[in-house]
This record gives C-alpha cells, sequence and structure tokens, in this order.
C-alpha cells in the first residue's frame, strides 16, 4: 500500500493512497503505518479520502494500530461513505475521533 | 443492453484472490444500475463470507471457492461454494458484535457484518460441501 506521511506541528498526517484496506492487505498496512508513526511526534491522522472498501480485517488493524501507539490518539480524516458505514455499524465511530474534512482537525 | 442476470466465478482460496473476483464483480454488468448502497453491502458481505472460507474453511489449505449471483427483482441472490471444512456445529455463527471491553475488539466483526448486511441467510452441508447463500436487498432493480 503506498502511504505518504507529513508532519505538521501538532500531527502525523499518513495519507493512504490505496483504495482497500482488506484482509489480503491489512498485516503490512499495519506494520507500515506503525514504522511511519515512529518516525514522526503527535497524533496520528489517517486520510481515508481515498479509501472505498474496509472489510473487518482492516478494522481489525485500524484498532490495533490504536492499541499499539498506545496513549497516542489515532484519528480519521475524510473517511469514504462506505468506510463511515462499517465504522458505525461497528460502533467503532464511538472509539475514533473522525473528522469529516482538513478544516475540523483542530477543533471548530 | 440489458445487464447480465448471472455472474459466476471460481478461483483460489486466497485472499489475494477474494480481493481480484470482488473486483471482477464491481465491473460486471450484473451490478450495472444496482443502488450503490447495496452493491457496497453486497461486496462487503462476500468478502466477509469468502475470507472466512479461506481463513477457516481452508485454514490455509489449497482449495477452491466458487461464487455465483443472481440478479433478482428486489434482491441480489449469492451463492457460496467450498470444500474445506465445516462451519462449527453445522449452523451460522453468531450475529453479535464481539463484547468491547476495556478495549475495542480486535477481531470478531466479519459475521457481525454478514448478518447486518444481508437479508437472509442460509448455510447446509452436504456431501463434503458448504453452501452459503446469501440474499442483499436492492430494492426496484430494473431488470
Amino acid at each position: 500500500m503506498k502511504l505518504q506521511a507529513e508532519q505538521d506541528e501538532t500531527d502525523l498526517i499518513i495519507r493512504v493512497q490505496g483504495d482497500r484496506i482488506d484482509a489480503a492487505g491489512a498485516v503490512p498496512f499495519k506494520d507500515q503505518i506503525l514504522q511511519l508513526a515512529e518516525g514522526g511526534t503527535g497524533r496520528v491522522v489517517l486520510d481515508l479520502s481515498q479509501v472505498d472498501f474496509l472489510d473487518s480485517s482492516g478494522l481489525g488493524a485500524l484498532v490495533a494500530i490504536r492499541r499499539m501507539l498506545g496513549g497516542r490518539a489515532l484519528d480519521l480524516l475524510s473517511p469514504t461513505p462506505p468506510v463511515v458505514r462499517v465504522l458505525r455499524l461497528t460502533r467503532m465511530d464511538m472509539v475514533f475521533a473522525i473528522h469529516p474534512a482538513a478544516g475540523s482537525l483542530h477543533g471548530a | 443492453m440489458a445487464p447480465d442476470c448471472r455472474f459466476d466465478d471460481s478461483f483460489a482460496a486466497q485472499p489475494v484472490e477474494v480481493r481480484a473476483v470482488l473486483a471482477r464483480l464491481r465491473r460486471a454488468s450484473v451490478l450495472r444500475g444496482v443502488p450503490p448502497d447495496a452493491a457496497q453491502s453486497c461486496e462487503l458481505v462476500l468478502a466477509e463470507a469468502m475470507n472466512n472460507i479461506v481463513e477457516h474453511a481452508y485454514a490455509g489449505a489449497h482449495g477452491c471457492l466458487r461464487l455465483t449471483l443472481l440478479r433478482g427483482r428486489h434482491h441480489l441472490i449469492c451463492r457460496l461454494l467450498d470444500r474445506g471444512r465445516p462451519l462449527p456445529g453445522l449452523a451460522l455463527p453468531s450475529a453479535r458484535l464481539p463484547a468491547q471491553d476495556d478495549s475495542p475488539a480486535e477481531g470478531g466483526y466479519g459475521w457481525f457484518l454478514i448478518h447486518s448486511l444481508s437479508h437472509r441467510l442460509h448455510y447446509r452441508r452436504t456431501d463434503g460441501l458448504n453452501r452459503l447463500l446469501i440474499v442483499v436487498a436492492a430494492n426496484n432493480l430494473a431488470a
């Protein structure tokens, strides 16, 4: 999976440049994100605007990344409607902070 | 030209093959004109069911999986066939969300999603063959 990381003063923003986080790619995805997170500081923000498919393995990877980051926050940015649907159905919208757009990253 | 009323594909039971058949299904004529919500539900339910077969029925062993999808007037009717191990207790697993104790569960969402997004489910084991029937609602599909 192609990922692009960008560090600003408060956040490490990682743009996911593949269109699916699924069973065939969940483990390397998790490892890549954790490796990028080590090289940055602050909150980890995953930009999911290009991801239009998330299955239970991909969801499990997100939960595992969140746990392995320890006290560091993992937020989700710009998830697409099919991804939001999975997050809502599984109540993971209560676990992850979800930002509809980059402008909402730093509060209202 | 009217969309096909049937999609039929056989493939090796591996995660990358599951991803590939879902990509073929996305482009297939059988889903043309299906409302996006219904097509997305169908893709996710099939992904969960097929990955479950790869991971548990075959559990890493070589095997074959067959997907047939029929387009009805109001439903997408999917059938999955495999020759892996039967579902435990020869029954569909529970529809429950995994328990969220101190921290959220990292697995166990698959069957919850299958139950949540399907209209009807039926499982049968005969002659060493698992047959899973999944019906996804799709309102007013033009023929």
